[in-house]
C-alpha cells in the first residue's frame, strides 16, 4: 500500500523534474513498449503462500504486490491484480490509503505488461472513469496513456489516434505522445494527422538516433504523397548531420524515392542533388556495417543493464526495434539488381535533362565501361552518345556508337539518339561521321518514321560530302520506298541538285521542269527557277537564261534572299554575250542584295574586272572605297586595298593608291583586335616597293634627281609614319607596332633582312604582347624562334592563342606552341596544339607546319599507323615539297623499320634511300638516311651494301664532319674486323 | 508544419556568433593540442617498454625532458633521447579536426594555419606510429597549394618517405604531382600519374587525382581533357566542397578555350554564387569580368 502512495508521489516528482528523457522512460516503466510482453506467470510459490483460493486479507495481497514492484517484477503481480480487483468487484472494501484509480492504473500496466492488452484496456477505462479528488487530471492522463496504448496494441488505431492525441498538450507524455499518435495514425492511413504528429514530435524530441528514426518516417510519408519539397529539406538536414542516422540504407532508399520522384515531376536539378548523395553499393555496405556494429554495442549495453528496468528494457527495444527496420531496408536494397548501374543511370539522366552534356558524357562513360552487362545498358550507350554530340564531340559520339554491343534494342533509344548525334554531326559540318551515325542508326531496327528521316538525312550528309552520286541513289531508294513521304519534295529536290552538279545540265534541265510540275508551290520553286536559268547558261543558251532570269526577278518579290544571287548570274549572262553595260549594271543590282560573302567576292571581282575593261578606273577604285569604308572589317576590304592599289599604279598614281590604302588601314590601325589590318598592310607594303622601284628607274633616268628614294631606312620610316601614324594614332602602341610591321615587310621585300630583323628584334622588345594584334604576335614569336630565344617566344604565342584562340592568326601560335611542347617532350601537348592550329584556327598560314607537327608528334607518341598517313600526305603534297617531303619520307622509313620482319626493313630502306639520293640539299636528313640506310642494310646481312654505303656517306663532303660521319666510320672498322675474322676462321 | 522549424538557430546576432565561434576556435586550438582528450592520456612509449605521459615531459630539441620531483637539490631533470621514442599514444588533436573542417569548408588560410601547428608539434615524431605529423603536414601543403603559395617538391617527398599507409602514400604522391604540374615538370607529373600503382584507391582519392590531372592539363593546354578531369570532382565526389572552386574554375577555363561561352558563364555563375568567399571565386571574377 505504501508503495502505491510512494508510486503516486513519485509521478508526482517526475512532473517538478521536467526531465523529459527520464519521464519517458518513467512513464514507460508503466506501459509496455513493444509487444513481446511476458510470459505468463506460473503460480508461484508465492501465490501459493498467500493462498491460491483462500481469501487472504487484501492488505496482504496488496503488500506482496507492493513487494514485486520493488523488486523490478511488476509482471508477476498481475495475478494478484487480477484476484484483488475481483473481490472487489464482488463489494470487498478497499483498504484505508488504497486509491482505486491508482490501483487500477498499476493493475493496466501489469496486465499490459503481461500481454492482457483486453484486460488492460479495461482496467485502464474504468481508471478513466473514475474520482480521484484532487488528481482527477493526473489520473486521467496516465489512464488514457494507458488505453491509448492498449488500443494500438489491440489494433485499434483510430480510437488510439484519439487517445495520443488528448495526451500531446500533457507536459509530461507530449513528445511521445506526439510520436505514437504518428505512428498509430500512420497505421490507420491517416497520413496527414501522422505528418502533423510526427513534425510535432520533432519539433520537441532530442536530435538523436531515434530522432532520426522519426524523421525517416515523415520524410516517407511525405514522398507518398508527392511532396517533394517537404521529403527534401528533411533529407538535406539528415545528410548534413542534423541527427546521427543509423539507419544509413533507409536514408539512402529514401533519398533514390526522392530523385525518381523529382525526375518524374520533371525537376533534374532535384533528382540529380537527391541522387548524388547516393554512395556506390560497397561504400554503403562498409558504412552501414559499421553502424550496425556500433548500434549493435549499444543494444548489448542497454541489454546488459538491469534488463528488468523497464527504462533500459525500453532502450533495448528501441535498438532492437531499429536494426530490424535496418534489415527490412537491407532487405529492400538487395533487391535492386545492379544497384550501382541504376544509379549511375538516374543521374546520367538527371545530368543530361539539366543540358549538363559533358557531365551526362562522364557518368554514361563509366556506367558502360564498368558496367557492360548492366540491364537496359542500350539506353546507357543512347545517352552517352547524345551526350557527346551535344557537347559538340561527334568523333567520340561515333567511337561510342561503334562500341554498342549488339544490335537489337529492346529500349528503342539507339535510333533516336543516333539521330539526334547524325543532325548535330551535320550542323558541325562532319560530314563523314553523319553518314557513319545514320548507317549505325538504320542499323539499329529504327521506327518507319525514324527510317525517313535517316533516309533524307543520309542524302543531305552526301550532298555535302560532295557525294552527288550517292545522293541521287539515296533520294531514289527514299522516293522507291515512301513515294508519298513526309520528305518527297526534298527527297525529290536533292536529286534534282545533284544532278545539276554532277551533270550533264541537260539532264538537270528536264528534272527541274519535273520538279516544278510536281511541285508547282513547293519550297524550293524559287531556287528551282533560278537553278533553272543557270543550267540554260551552262549549255550557252544565254538568250533563255536571260529570260529566266528576269522571269525570276519579276516574279519574285523583291526582298527575296536569293534576289542578290539571280542578278549576279544576270550579269554573268550578259558579260558572256558580250553585254557588258547591262553586265555591269546587273551586278550593280546584285550589290544592293543581301549575298553572301563568295557571292560578293565574284560580284566585286567582276564588276571591277569588267571596269578595268572599259578603262573606268576610277569608278572602280571608287567602289572599293565605298565598300571599305562600310566594311572596314569584311576579309574583302583587303581585296579593296589590292584592288584600289593596282588600280591607282595602272592609272600611274600610286602615291594617290598609297594615301587611300593607308586611309582605310587608319581607321583599325589603332585596334588590336581587328585582324584585316595586318593583311591589308602587307599589301600596302607591296605598293610601296612598287612606289621604290618605279622611284628607282626613274631616278636612274633624270640622274638621281627628283624624290629621295625609300630605298634609306630612315625614308621608309618616315614614308610609313606619315602614312599610317598622323595625330594621335602617333601614340597609339598597337598603331606604332603596326608601322614598324610595315617597316619590316617592306625590308623583307626589298631583300634587306638585316633591316628587317631589326623592325622585329624592336617589336618584340618595345612592345608588350598584350598591345599587339594577333597578326603580329605570331610573327614576332616566329622571329624570336629562329633567333633562338624560345622562351621568349612562347609568352607571344601563348598571349595568341589565350587572347584570340580562333583568329585567323591563331595557328601562329598553336604552331609556335606545339614545337616549343615538341622540343620539351611533351608530345601529347604538342599533339592537341597541333591540332588545335588546324581545328580551331584553320591553319591558314601554318598547315604545312602544323601537319608535318602532327605528324612529328604521332611519331614520338609511337602512334605509327596514323603517323604513317599524315607523313604518306605531306610526302604526297606537291606544294610542301622540300624539307618537308624529306622529313616525311625518312619518316616513313623509321615506322617501317620498327615494325620489323624483311619485307618491312626493304620498305624502310627503300624510304631511306629516296632520301639521301632524291633530297641531296637537305643535309641533316641526307646524312641521317645514309647511316639508317646501312643499318638496315647490316640487319638484311647485306653486309657489303651496307659497307658500301656507309662508304659513300663517308665521300661526301658536306658530310664527314658530322657525328654521324663518325657512326659510320665506327660502322666501318666493325665490320672490317668481322670479315677479317671470319677470314681467320675459314682459312684458320 | 516544416522541417526548418525543427533546427531554428536562437536568436544570437551574427556578429556576436561570429566573435564568439571565433574565440572558441582559437581557445580550443591551443588547449587542443596539448591537453588530453577525456579518458584518452597522450603517452610516449619508448623502445624499453617504459612509457612515459606527455604531461610529464617536455620537447626540448632532441629529447623529452622530464622533471623529477624537487629534492634538497632543488629538483632535477631526466632526458630521454627522441630516438629512444618507439610510438606515441595519442588520440586525434583537435586542431587538427578543426583544421579539416576548415579546409573541408574552403577556409584554407586558417586550415593552414592549424595545420601547421600540428605539424610543428609532432615534427620530431616524423614517421612514427601514433604520430600526427603525417596528415597535419599534408593538409598544411594542401592548403598552401590550394591558396596558390610556393611549396617545394622537397617537402612533399618528405611526406612520401613518412606515409604509414598505402592510401595516405597515395594522397602524398597525388601531392607531388601537383607540385610538379606547378612548376612546370609536366613530365615527371604525368609520370606520377600514369603509374599503375597510382589507381586511386577509393572516391576521395580519385577527387585527388582527377584535381592533379586537371591541373596538368590545363597547363598543358589541353582543354577537353582539362575539363573531363575537373568535372569528375563535382560530379562524382560532389562532397569534397574543398576541391569544388577549383574545379569549377578549372571548368569554367576550359569552357572558354572550347568556345563554349554559355557553359564558360553557368560554371562561373555556380562558382560564385556557392563559394563566394573562395579564391577562385575571386579569380574569376577579374578573368571573366564579373
Amino acid at each position: 500500500m505504501q508503495l502505491l502512495i510512494d508510486l503516486r508521489d513519485w509521478l508526482l516528482q517526475l512532473d517538478s523534474m521536467k526531465c523529459r528523457a527520464v519521464r519517458f522512460f518513467a512513464v514507460l516503466f508503466l506501459i509496455v513498449g513493444a509487444a513481446e510482453g511476458l510470459r505468463g506467470v506460473p503460480v508461484s510459490k508465492r501465490d501459493a503462500a498467500v493462498g491460491l483460493g483462500k481469501l487472504v486479507p487484501l492488505h496482504q495481497v496488496f503488500a506482496e504486490i507492493e513487494s514485486l514492484i520493488k523488486g523490478g517484477r511488476l509482471p508477476e503481480a498481475y495475478p494478484l491484480f487480477e484476484r484483488a480487483l475481483a473481490r472487489m468487484a464482488q463489494g470487498e472494501p478497499l483498504p484505508e490509503g488504497v486509491i482505486r484509480e491508482k490501483l487500477l492504473l498499476l493493475a493496466a500496466t501489469a496486465a499490459l505488461r503481461t500481454g492482457n492488452v483486453v484486460q488492460a484496456a479495461t482496467w485502464a477505462e474504468s481508471a478513466r472513469g473514475g474520482a480521484d479528488a484532487g488528481r482527477a487530471a493526473e489520473t486521467q492522463r496516465d489512464a488514457t496513456w494507458i488505453l491509448a496504448l492498449a488500443r494500438a496494441s489491440q489494433g485499434q488505431f483510430k480510437e488510439a489516434v484519439g487517445l495520443f492525441g488528448a495526451l500531446t498538450s500533457a507536459t509530461a507524455y507530449h513528445d511521445r505522445a506526439w510520436l505514437y499518435r504518428a505512428m498509430a495514425a500512420q497505421q490507420d492511413g491517416q497520413a496527414e494527422v501522422a505528418k502533423e504528429a510526427y513534425h510535432r514530435h520533432l519539433a520537441l524530441a532530442p536530435k538523436d538516433e531515434a530522432w532520426a528514426d522519426a524523421a525517416l518516417a515523415v520524410i516517407a510519408l511525405h514522398l507518398d504523397a508527392s511532396q517533394i519539397d517537404e521529403a527534401q529539406r528533411g533529407l538535406r538536414l539528415l545528410r548534413e548531420g542534423a541527427a546521427p542516422v543509423d539507419n544509413q540504407v533507409g536514408l539512402t532508399l529514401l533519398s533514390l524515392r526522392l530523385g525518381d520522384a523529382c525526375l518524374a515531376a520533371g525537376d533534374p536539378l532535384a533528382a540529380g542533388m537527391a541522387y548524388r548523395t547516393l554512395l556506390p553499393l560497397a561504400e554503403l555496405q562498409r558504412v552501414q556495417k559499421e553502424r550496425d556494429q556500433a548500434l549493435h554495442e549499444r543494444w548489448e549495453r542497454a541489454k546488459s543493464r538491469s534488463p528488468e528496468r523497464p527504462a533500459e528494457a525500453d532502450a533495448a527495444r528501441q535498438l532492437e526495434d531499429r536494426k530490424q527496420r535496418i534489415r527490412s531496408a537491407v532487405t529492400e536494397l538487395e533487391k535492386i539488381t545492379d544497384y550501382d548501374a541504376r544509379i549511375l543511370s538516374r543521374l546520367g539522366s538527371a545530368f543530361q535533362q539539366r543540358g549538363k552534356a559533358w557531365e551526362a558524357a562522364l557518368i554514361y562513360e563509366r556506367l558502360t565501361t564498368r558496367y557492360p552487362q548492366a540491364p537496359d545498358i542500350e539506353q546507357a550507350y543512347a545517352g552517352l552518345i547524345l551526350a557527346y554530340a551535344e557537347s559538340g564531340r561527334i568523333e567520340k559520339a561515333v567511337l561510342a556508337a561503334k562500341r554498342i554491343p549488339r544490335t537489337n534494342d529492346p529500349t528503342a533509344a539507339l535510333a533516336p539518339a543516333l539521330t539526334q548525334a547524325a543532325i548535330k554531326a551535320q550542323e558541325k559540318k562532319s560530314t563523314a561521321s553523319s553518314l557513319e551515325l545514320v548507317d549505325l542508326a538504320l542499323q539499329h531496327s529504327p521506327s518507319v518514321e525514324l527510317r525517313e528521316t535517316l533516309l533524307l538525312l543520309q542524302a543531305n550528309a552526301f550532298f555535302a560530302q560532295g557525294s552527288y552520286g550517292d545522293v541521287r541513289s539515296t533520294a531514289e531508294n527514299y522516293l522507291q520506298l515512301y513515294p508519298q513521304g513526309r520528305y518527297a519534295e526534298d527527297a525529290t529536290y536533292l536529286k534534282v541538285m545533284a544532278g545539276l552538279l554532277l551533270g550533264p545540265a541537260t539532264r538537270s534541265l528536264e528534272e527541274i521542269q519535273d520538279y516544278l510540275a510536281r511541285f508547282p508551290e513547293g519550297r524550293f520553286v524559287a531556287d528551282a527557277r533560278y537553278r533553272w536559268a543557270a543550267a540554260e547558261f551552262s549549255v550557252k543558251d544565254y538568250a533563255k537564261a536571260r529570260e529566266r532570269t528576269e522571269l525570276w526577278i519579276a516574279t519574285f518579290p523583291a526582298d527575296h534572299p536569293q534576289r542578290g544571287e539571280v542578278f549576279s548570274l544576270q550579269g554573268d549572262i550578259l558579260a558572256a554575250a558580250g553585254e557588258t553595260e547591262s553586265a555591269i549594271a546587273s551586278f550593280e543590282n546584285a550589290l544592293l542584295c543581301p549575298l553572301a560573302d563568295d557571292g560578293l567576292g565574284h560580284v566585286l571581282d567582276e564588276l571591277t574586272r569588267l571596269q578595268m575593261e572599259r578603262k573606268e578606273f576610277a569608278a572602280a577604285s571608287e567602289r572599293w572605297e565605298q565598300f571599305a569604308e562600310k566594311n572596314p572589317q569584311h576579309p574583302f576590304a583587303v581585296n579593296a586595298a589590292y584592288w584600289i592599289g593596282r588600280i591607282c599604279l595602272r592609272e600611274g598614281e600610286p602615291e594617290a593608291g598609297l594615301a587611300k590604302m593607308a586611309s582605310i588601314a587608319k581607321r583599325s590601325v589603332a585596334d588590336p583586335r581587328r585582324d584585316a589590318v595586318e593583311r591589308m598592310l602587307l599589301e600596302l607594303a607591296k605598293v610601296m616597293v612598287s612606289i621604290q622601284a618605279r622611284e628607282k628607274r626613274e631616278s636612274k633616268g633624270t640622274g638621281g634627281a627628283g624624290r629621295q628614294p625609300l630605298s634609306e631606312e630612315d625614308a621608309w620610316k618616315r614614308r610609313v609614319s606619315e602614312l599610317l601614324l598622323p595625330g594621335v594614332l602617333a601614340n597609339a602602341p598597337t598603331a606604332q607596332a603596326r608601322a614598324l610591321f610595315v617597316e619590316a615587310e617592306v625590308a623583307s621585300l626589298l631583300k634587306k633582312p638585316d633591316h628587317r630583323d631589326r623592325c622585329f628584334a624592336k617589336l618584340a622588345e618595345v612592345f608588350p604582347p598584350a598591345v599587339l594584334p594577333a597578326g603580329l604576335l605570331g610573327r614576332v614569336g616566329d622571329f624570336l624562334t629562329q633567333q633562338g630565344q624560345a622562351g621568349r617566344a612562347e609568352g607571344f604565342y601563348r598571349e595568341l592563342v589565350e587572347r584570340e584562340p580562333r583568329s585567323l592568326f591563331a595557328d601562329f601560335g598553336y604552331v609556335g606552341l606545339g614545337e616549343g611542347a615538341w622540343a620539351r617532350g611533351e608530345y601529347e601537348t604538342a599533339l592537341a596544339l597541333f591540332d588545335a592550329a588546324i581545328d580551331k584556327a584553320g591553319a591558314r598560314f601554318k598547315l604545312k607546319e602544323a601537319t608535318v607537327g602532327r605528324a612529328r608528334s604521332l611519331l614520338a607518341l609511337e602512334r605509327w599507323d596514323e603517323a604513317q598517313r599524315v607523313f604518306e600526305q605531306i610526302a604526297s603534297n606537291r606544294t610542301w615539297r622540300g624539307e618537308a617531303t624529306a622529313l616525311s619520307v625518312f619518316a616513313l622509313g623509321q615506322i617501317c623499320e620498327q615494325r620489323g620482319g624483311p619485307d618491312s626493313l626493304a620498305q624502310a630502306h627503300a624510304h631511306f634511300q629516296r632520301v639521301y639520293v632524291g633530297y641531296r640539299r637537305f643535309v641533316p636528313w641526307v646524312v641521317r638516311a645514309y647511316l639508317q640506310s646501312a643499318m638496315i642494310l647490316e640487319k638484311l646481312g647485306k653486309r657489303n651494301e651496307a659497307v658500301a654505303t656507309y662508304q659513300e656517306l663517308l665521300r661526301d663532303e658536306r658530310l664527314v664532319t658530322l657525328p654521324e660521319a663518325q657512326e659510320a666510320r665506327k660502322a666501318l672498322l666493325r665490320l672490317e674486323s668481322m670479315s677479317t675474322g671470319e677470314q681467320q676462321t675459314t682459312t684458320g | 508544419m516544416c522541417f526548418d522549424y525543427h533546427v531554428r538557430d536562437s536568436n544570437v546576432t551574427e556578429g556576436t556568433a561570429v566573435v564568439l565561434r571565433r574565440v572558441l576556435r582559437w581557445v580550443s586550438m591551443v588547449i587542443g593540442v596539448t591537453l588530453p582528450l577525456d579518458g584518452v592520456a597522450q603517452t610516449y612509449h619508448l623502445r624499453d617498454g617504459r612509457i612515459l605521459l606527455a604531461q610529464q615531459v617536455q620537447v626540448r630539441g632532441d629529447q623529452l625532458v622530464q622533471r623529477v620531483a624537487d629534492g634538497a637539490s632543488g629538483g632535477a631533470e631526466i632526458g630521454y633521447p627522441l630516438s629512444q621514442v618507439s610510438r606515441l599514444e595519442w588520440p586525434e588533436p583537435d586542431v587538427l579536426k578543426q583544421a579539416m573542417l576548415e579546409a573541408r569548408a574552403g577556409r584554407w588560410e586558417s586550415a593552414m594555419r592549424a595545420a601547421s601547428e600540428v605539424s610543428a608539434v609532432f615534427e620530431p615524431f616524423g614517421k612514427l606510429p601514433g604520430s600526427w605529423w603525417v596528415p597535419a603536414e599534408i593538409l598544411r601543403l594542401k592548403a598552401a597549394l590550394a591558396l596558390g603559395l610556393q611549396v617545394q617538391a622537397v617537402e612533399v617527398e618528405r611526406v612520401v618517405e613518412r606515409a604509414p599507409d598505402e592510401p595516405t602514400r597515395q594522397t602524398s604522391y597525388f601531392l607531388l604531382a601537383w607540385v610538379h604540374v606547378r612548376d612546370g615538370r609536366v613530365r615527371e607529373a604525368r609520370a606520377l600519374l600514369s603509374d599503375t600503382r597510382r589507381i586511386p584507391v577509393n572516391a576521395h582519392t580519385e577527387a585527388e587525382a582527377a584535381l592533379v590531372w586537371g591541373e596538368l592539363h590545363e597547363r598543358q593546354q589541353a582543354p577537353e581533357a582539362a575539363l573531363e578531369s575537373f568535372l569528375r570532382i563535382p560530379v562524382f565526389a560532389p562532397w569534397r566542397d574543398d576541391l569544388q572552386p577549383r574545379a569549377l574554375l578549372g571548368s569554367a577555363r576550359a569552357y572558354r578555350r572550347l568556345g563554349d561561352e554559355d557553359r564558360c558563364e553557368r560554371a562561373v555563375i555556380e562558382l560564385t554564387d556557392q563559394y563566394p568567399h573562395s579564391r577562385e571565386a575571386q579569380l574569376a571574377q577579374k578573368e571573366f569580368n564579373l
